[in-house]
């Protein structure tokens, strides 16, 4: 499960959101939703595994929390490699226009 | 935690030359950085790029699968920080009218443990990673 994936669907983005302020169980989450809990559970299960949120047990009830680490190391690679391969292809382009090799 | 992006472009020359410029070694220090870069399976090779500050930063990367004029993928690392785990580069080139359509893709795969000991600087809002997974994520994305 990829983080793309993760971060694709407006439900996961907005219980991102919730669970960046903080750490909740699904129930304490259900108000914020007009889906099913089955379906908010499914939403935070793929977040699970993108590595987005945590998970821990505490009684009765799970607590959900967001993991800030993760969102700022994809964010800032992302930003980082898509300046980066941009400008190099551009340049690609360049050379390719110059050389005159067939 | 798996991570990618993917862009992609069309050069109006075809692919033998696109493919040339790909794994030439001077032609790669021209476009993409200074390298030592062998076109050769299982190869190992540097890059060099400057850091920004006066400095060089050394990328640690091996040829990992080489199909001339089609397909190519690189391991990439950035020397000094191995323990993130290695990306990968693919190269995919297909003729189209007019010249080569050129994909390339780089992914990475980083265990979250491992981002949680490199915290550091504030977190970033969802909208903002959205907005910067969109813009990297479209196919074509050019600029």
């Amino acid at each position: 499960m990829d983080v793309y994936h993760a971060i694709a669907d407006p439900n996961r983005r907005r219980l991102l959101e919730l669970l960046s302020e903080d750490a909740h169980s699904v129930q304490a989450l259900m108000p914020h939703f007009d889906v099913t809990i089955g379906a908010v559970s499914q939403h935070l299960q793929i977040l699970l595994n993108g590595g987005l949120v945590t998970r821990e047990k505490q009684g009765r009830f799970r607590i959900y929390k967001a993991q800030p680490e993760a969102l700022k190391e994809v964010h800032d690679w992302t930003e980082r490699y898509s300046r980066f391969w941009t400008s190099r292809l551009d340049r690609l382009g360049d050379y390719l226009d110059r050389d005159r090799t067939p | 935690m798996k991570f990618e992006i993917n862009f992609e472009r069309v050069y109006p020359h075809p692919p033998e030359k696109v493919w040339q410029a790909l794994t030439d070694r001077a032609a790669l220090g021209q476009w993409l950085m200074e390298t030592d870069f062998v076109a050769e399976a299982g190869r190992a090779f540097r890059m060099w790029c400057s850091d920004g500050a006066g400095g060089k930063d050394t990328y640690l990367c091996a040829v990992r699968e080489i199909d001339p004029p089609t397909r190519m993928v690189w391991s990439w690392v950035l020397d000094g920080r191995q323990e993130l785990g290695e990306t990968l580069v693919e190269f995919r080139l297909e003729p189209v009218a007019g010249g080569t359509r050129l994909q390339v893709t780089h992914s990475g795969d980083r265990d979250p443990e491992t981002i949680e000991r490199f915290k550091g600087g504030w977190p970033v809002k969802v909208a903002q990673l959205a907005a910067v997974l969109d813009g990297g994520d479209a196919p074509g994305v050019a600029r």
